[in-house]
């Protein structure tokens, strides 16, 4: 059995996904048909009750290869928290990598954020596309987005999958924002672990998420 | 203030799907699009440099000029969508929205690190070999990720290397940047070639050319 655990927070329908998972060197949880405020207390009891020495979780619409997937792997050799990246949705040219200065005064890392401040200051910090072959290899990121984020057994018990209240659930910025400001660990983003985020939101197709079935059937699968 | 969107998932098409009536009072009822082809000349010189060995010699780029052409130019009323062109080949696209006789947006077509997917109706497995070499340069040259919808793909390995999501051919999703159809398409009822796709016609065009046509017809870096 593998010491490496990925979590897989599965609402959609892609074979590309399943077939580019199977092939990472880690041992597989997926919790299939959960809704994010659901999974809180699922995703915290397995990593209480299991024994595994790296947790990486990913959403199923984010697909890496397996040398990428190695590179994050051996990183958490170095640092606390790593994390890959990407586009933060095809039809933007923001990455998930953002600036930690000064993030939690800026935007919705604020404890009362409205929905105008979401949708106008998110990505106020996060690095352009052309931005990204000037950065070094390693680089702090105030946000993972879960783009396969990976901690060892400790840090996951610090940081418990959390979400904010209805609407938004936003696990990702719940974990990243209490990171930040406790300033105890770094999130370290590997610039060469760049992940694919098959998400475009000028385009709902039901054939790739249909939110009035993903939700019908739960289950949790396990490779061990 | 108003909302657009700028769509490059099936050629080129802008919509103000939300507009701020509030915003518009007293201005204009309507947007105007102006589309470029981009177009950007490298210079490239031959430097040699010793090293232990002898001398190495390495291409380098000297300069970038960037300069641009007009293409369409449209006024469509707020609250309306629309393609400033039919084109469904690749066009380096600059895009500026104006409202008011303001420039309100502005945007520059870049597949850096996007998903660009690739729609391929080849006539037999030689020609999708002969694709996916094409496609795998673009790669290398723009620095994209690549998803493909064609059956063959999706079902082997074989192409691992250059693609990095596979679909069925009749997969309908859109949850990509770019979006391009590399096959022989007719107008309808017609052997006439669909020149949204074949700028240059179809006329003796081998397997290579008509990817090239769809690819790199304005920038022929090929």
């Amino acid at each position: 059995m593998h010491d490496t655990v990925l979590m897989i927070l599965s609402v959609r329908n892609c074979k590309s996904f399943e077939s580019s998972v199977n092939k990472l060197q880690c041992e597989k949880i997926w919790f299939k048909g959960y809704k994010e405020h659901e999974l809180a207390p699922m995703v915290n009891d397995f990593v209480k009750n299991s024994n595994f020495k790296n947790y990486f979780i990913t959403p199923d619409d984010l697909i890496i290869t397996p040398y990428k997937f190695e590179k994050l792997k051996s990183s958490l050799n170095v640092h606390d928290i790593v994390t890959g990246w990407g586009m933060i949705r095809q039809n933007c040219t923001y990455t998930t990598i953002t600036k930690p200065h000064d993030f939690l005064k800026k935007n919705i890392f604020k404890y009362l954020f409205t929905t105008d401040t979401f949708k106008n200051q998110q990505y106020q910090l996060s690095y352009k596309t052309h931005e990204i072959n000037s950065l070094p290899d390693e680089v702090e990121t105030a946000f993972t987005g879960w783009f396969y984020t990976g901690m060892k057994k400790e840090v996951w018990m610090e940081y418990p999958y959390e979400c904010l209240n209805s609407p938004f659930a936003s696990s990702d910025l719940m974990f990243s924002r209490r990171v930040l400001y406790d300033n105890k660990y770094k999130q370290i983003c590997i610039k060469k672990s760049n992940v694919v985020h098959i998400s475009n939101t000028h385009h709902h197709d039901t054939s790739f998420f249909d939110t009035s079935t993903c939700f019908l059937n739960k289950s949790i699968v396990k490779t061990f | 203030m108003h909302n657009f969107t700028i769509d490059y998932t099936d050629g080129l098409v802008i919509d103000n799907k939300t507009y701020d009536s509030e915003f518009a009072k007293g201005k204009e009822s309507h947007y105007m699009v102006k589309t470029y082809f981009l177009h950007k000349k490298i210079k490239r010189s031959l430097q040699t440099y010793p090293d232990q060995l002898g001398i190495t010699a390495t291409i380098e780029e000297l300069e970038t000029i960037s300069d641009k052409t007009l293409l369409t130019s449209n006024d469509c009323n707020l609250g309306c969508w629309v393609k400033p062109s039919f084109v469904k080949h690749f066009v380096p696209y600059y895009v500026e929205i104006w409202y008011n006789n303001e420039l309100y947006i502005k945007d520059t077509l870049d597949c850096k690190f996007k998903l660009v997917n690739f729609t391929l109706h080849p006539k037999d497995d030689r020609e999708l070999y002969t694709w996916m070499n094409v496609i795998e340069n673009f790669k290398k040259e723009t620095q994209c990720d690549i998803s493909v919808k064609n059956d063959i793909v999706a079902s082997t390995s074989e192409f691992d290397h250059i693609v990095d999501v596979k679909f069925n051919t009749d997969d309908q999703n859109k949850q990509y940047y770019l979006g391009l159809h590399v096959g022989r398409f007719y107008q309808p009822n017609t052997q006439m070639p669909d020149l949204r796709y074949h700028p240059d016609q179809l006329h003796n065009k081998n397997s290579l050319n008509i990817i090239n046509d769809i690819l790199y017809y304005f920038t022929t870096i090929i």
